[in-house]
């Protein structure tokens, strides 16, 4: 039989801490600061020079410039490497996230959708890698400002979804899209100086 | 002919390959799960599979009559070690009503398991296992097992003693010993619960066991499990439990990558269910992306410009834009083209990355003539380390993003602080202070009274820097609501009560306390060599007088430490009020890091704080991270009787940086700690910043191993 017993759940165990001088205790702000909406402010946008994006993936922000169009091929590059392709707002190519995707022929394919000529999509997909991929097309709701897609991979399972909101003079300002098996959705919104 | 072949393989090769692609996204979570007793298993089995080394695991499971809780880590992708506690709900904690009520039975256990072969393409994985190896062993057992994967099923085979001895064969080791063929049973007596019983392991009927895990396609990680259990019901725990089928059958399925759930029913009779969360927390790939990039100079340019006037527009410049981002400059000086800056900061975890920093705030307000960089490492007016490069150096590998050449290019040296190397001394102002308030949570789990008791408090602390050689630290909290009071169990201990009167602190301590007040002063007199000199309340329960001595050579991987208190037992209410009870304690630690594997010996002797004297023995596994795992124990000049349950101490803790887990940088670091049974024998004083800690960045391991 057991004798009773006591734990002291919490031993600091101060021969085994760090300590540094100032002591600066500001984990439990800092935890905080980590929920607190992402919102870029007025004076941000309008100081920016150059037109840009901000792009939200699975809790983490980033911001990106525009650094080429090319054939209506948007190119967008933020620190780390991450680069973003978009083509009518649709993400065609990304590089430098943990998982990544390339469309195979994007503006053809794309350009189908749009006209509501759905084709099935192909995809090459990394980490891991993955081929030629077919995606075929589920759903379509297309408006003057409104393109929403539902598309499904049958092999793999994948659901991908697509919601594009455009402007008055048919530039995309925002969308929500699936990505990659393995990330969550990116939000993104556009931003243009010109 | 010979093309063909070469021909034929190619195309198998990539095949095969591109097979194992898609598979990786038809079963994109194909990591092993947990057990109901803890270690991974199959529902109650246990397979020959681990986790990643510096994953900490929790796992949670209600099989009726036990409900429990499992902390598991893996120090080594070879060894899985876990703790659990359950609670036995067919079995009072005692039979006496007044000690502990209606309290159901609480068992602590303690399991290893070791990897002994690796899976390859056609032979398994091989792994033996200990479980509840300590106390009562009321699920004590060992285990042989294999595990194979073949496509999305993963088979597992194996022999169990102990409470895995269903489906009984006669057992193999008898042939060798014939004492084997019968179980041993442990003393409990004469090991007080707390000692490894060697003779009873292998011991008794063999049983066999055995399973498989399916993992079924494109439904992100859904498992089916299906297992022949080897589990004794009539001798696991405390009472026989019915078993009407031996097939038991499960499902597991992951709410995401780290957090798993599952579902089963076994024994023929109960349905079971359970959760379990696994971080990885070793690997500095899988910490959290951060969103704090180094901010670049405005205005670089024209302040180049500028500072290539005067070394003190420099040195100004310097001053300003460090500080801007989070970096203290202490000294600097300007030594024909190397600029050499001496700098604190509590921001970096990671030393190579605050040095880095700050070279690269350097490098874009530096004029063209500063071709050298050299930055000094400060904690408080002790010297750590130097790191020099030149600028091209540094410039062509922070673009190219090779700090492993930056690394062989840079010059790594241990550093004693002297103020006449440099030209530049911004003054400081004292006395400095710095507080913050958070909340507390003590909490004791475990005893007759009830399973978990605990307060909430507020705790207030703060650092008065009165010079750069001496500062105080205190705490002060002050309880908000809590049941402290609800406990009634008093010591049994024959020794002094240096640990064991803890109840009672808690209880008369459950309104404002002064949890530490403690004045230090900190010295370097010599290259490798630290002292500090502490006087004041320094825990909860004791204050005093005291210092400490450490040798620690900057390119070695050994240190050695002395330290001696003379202390006095402080009231149970922790204000200023002092019992009668005064001791002196001191002891002498080698340490030694190896530098490979991260792994930390720590070898302490001496006289504790009951006055019992032995040695301390702590092993530690620190990785890239700065995650640590480690484990230690003590022996002392006390009998087990003497010590009482446990038999001698013992315990286990985790540090995880909050970095890991963070989206900005931090150099704060969350310590959990647990001795199984808190007892008087092998206690030492706790004081704050222990120097080992205070010097770590004086060691060249502590630089270089999670450099870039």
């Amino acid at each position: 039989m057991k004798k009773p017993s006591l734990i002291l759940a919490t031993i600091i165990l101060s021969s085994c801490n760090s300590y540094y001088f100032p002591l600066i205790l500001e984990t439990p702000q800092a935890i905080i600061d980590q929920f607190k909406p992402y919102e870029l402010d007025q004076d941000y946008i309008e100081q920016q020079r150059y037109s840009f994006i901000s792009a939200e993936l699975d809790g983490l922000n980033a911001t990106l410039m525009l650094n080429q169009i090319d054939d209506g091929v948007f190119k967008w590059v933020g620190r780390g490497g991450i680069i973003l392709r978009t083509y009518k707002g649709f993400i065609i190519e990304t590089q430098g996230l943990t998982n990544n995707v390339k469309l195979l022929d994007p503006k053809h394919s794309i350009d189908h959708l749009q006209a509501n000529d759905p084709r099935t999509l192909i995809y090459n997909l990394d980490d891991p890698m993955l081929f030629e991929l077919p995606v075929n097309i589920e759903e379509l709701t297309i408006s003057k400002k409104h393109f929403l897609v539902d598309l499904y991979a049958k092999q793999i399972n994948w659901d991908i979804k697509a919601d594009i909101v455009y402007n008055d003079k048919g530039m995309p300002v925002s969308t929500a899209q699936t990505l990659h098996p393995f990330l969550g959705e990116i939000s993104i919104k556009f931003y243009y100086k010109y | 002919m010979v093309r063909a072949s070469v021909a034929t393989s190619f195309l198998l090769f990539f095949s095969s390959s591109l097979f194992s692609q898609i598979n990786d996204y038809i079963y994109p979570n194909t990591d092993p799960s947990y057990s109901n007793y803890g270690g991974l298993g199959l529902i109650q089995s246990p397979n020959a599979r681990f986790f990643d080394e510096g994953t900490l695991g929790f796992s949670w499971s209600h099989n009726e009559p036990y409900l429990r809780g499992s902390l598991i880590a893996y120090p080594f992708d070879w060894f899985e070690a876990s703790f659990q506690y359950t609670d036995i709900n067919n079995a009072l904690y005692s039979n006496s009503s007044r000690f502990s009520g209606s309290q159901s039975l609480k068992d602590k256990g303690f399991d290893v398991k070791f990897r002994l072969a690796q899976e390859s393409a056609y032979f398994p994985q091989i792994a033996l296992g200990l479980r509840d190896i300590g106390g009562t062993s009321l699920f004590g057992s060992e285990y042989l097992v294999a595990s194979k994967r073949i496509n999305n099923f993963d088979f597992t085979f194996g022999v169990g003693w102990g409470v895995l001895s269903n489906n009984a064969v006669k057992n193999p080791v008898g042939y060798l010993k014939e004492t084997y063929y019968n179980r041993i049973e442990r003393d409990l007596e004469e090991t007080k619960g707390g000692d490894f019983n060697l003779n009873m392991l292998f011991s008794g009927d063999m049983g066999i066991f055995g399973g498989v895990e399916i993992f079924i396609p494109n439904t992100k990680g859904l498992r089916l499990k299906l297992e022949l259990d080897a589990t004794n019901f009539e001798e696991e725990g405390r009472e026989p439990i019915n078993q009407e089928s031996r097939v038991n059958f499960g499902l597991v399925k992951p709410i995401s990558k780290n957090l798993v759930t599952k579902l089963s029913y076994v024994r023929g009779n109960t349905l079971n269910f359970g959760f379990s969360y696994k971080l990885q927390l070793g690997k500095p790939k899988e910490s959290r992306k951060k969103n704090d990039p180094h901010l670049p100079i405005e205005n670089a340019e024209i302040v180049r410009k500028v500072t290539a006037k005067s070394d003190l527009f420099l040195y100004r410049a310097a001053l300003k834009n460090l500080v801007d981002r989070n970096i203290t400059l202490q000294y600097a000086d300007v030594n024909n083209s190397e600029l050499h800056v001496a700098f604190g900061q509590s921001k970096y975890k990671n030393y190579s990355l605050a040095a880095m920093r700050t070279m690269q705030t350097l490098d874009e307000i530096s004029p063209e003539s500063i071709t050298r960089f050299k930055v000094t490492n400060m904690n408080g007016i002790m010297g750590m380390h130097s790191i020099s490069t030149s600028r091209d150096s540094f410039k062509r590998n922070m673009s190219r993003k090779t700090p492993e050449i930056l690394l062989k290019d840079s010059k790594i040296e241990g550093y004693k602080l002297d103020t006449n190397d440099f030209k530049y001394q911004p003054e400081a102002l004292y006395p400095s202070f710095h507080y913050n308030v958070e909340p507390d949570i003590q909490s004791q789990i475990g005893g007759p009274d009830g399973f978990f008791f605990a307060t909430l408090r507020l705790a207030f602390e703060s650092e008065l820097m009165l010079s750069k050689k001496l500062s105080l630290m205190t705490r002060f909290s002050h309880g908000v609501v809590g049941d402290f009071n609800d406990i009634t169990l008093a010591s049994d201990s024959v020794l002094p009560h240096v640990r064991t009167d803890i109840v009672k602190y808690l209880q008369e301590g459950d309104e404002f306390t002064i949890d530490r007040m403690q004045f230090n002063s900190f010295g370097n007199p010599f290259k490798d060599t630290y002292t500090k000199m502490s006087l004041g309340i320094f825990e909860r329960m004791f204050a005093g007088v005291g210092g400490e001595i450490l040798y620690r050579p900057f390119e070695k991987n050994y240190a050695i430490g002395f330290e001696a208190w003379s202390v006095q037992q402080r009231d149970y209410a922790q204000n200023l009020q002092f019992r009668d009870y005064k001791t002196t304690t001191g002891h002498a630690t080698f340490y030694y890091q190896e530098p490979n594997t991260g792994i930390l010996l720590r070898l302490k002797g001496g006289r504790y704080l009951a006055e019992d004297s032995g040695v301390t023995v702590g092993l530690s596994r620190r990785f890239k991270t700065g995650f640590t795992v480690g484990a230690f124990f003590s022996l002392t000049d006390i009998s087990k009787k003497e010590f009482g349950e446990g038999s001698y101490d013992k315990g286990f803790y985790f540090l995880v940086p909050i970095d890991i887990i963070s989206p900005s940088y931090q150099m704060r670091t969350f310590t959990w700690g647990l001795r199984p049974v808190t007892r008087d024998g092998a206690a030492e004083i706790t004081h704050g910043l222990p120097l080992w800690g205070v010097t770590d960045q004086s060691n060249k391991w502590s630089i270089t191993h999670n450099w870039g």
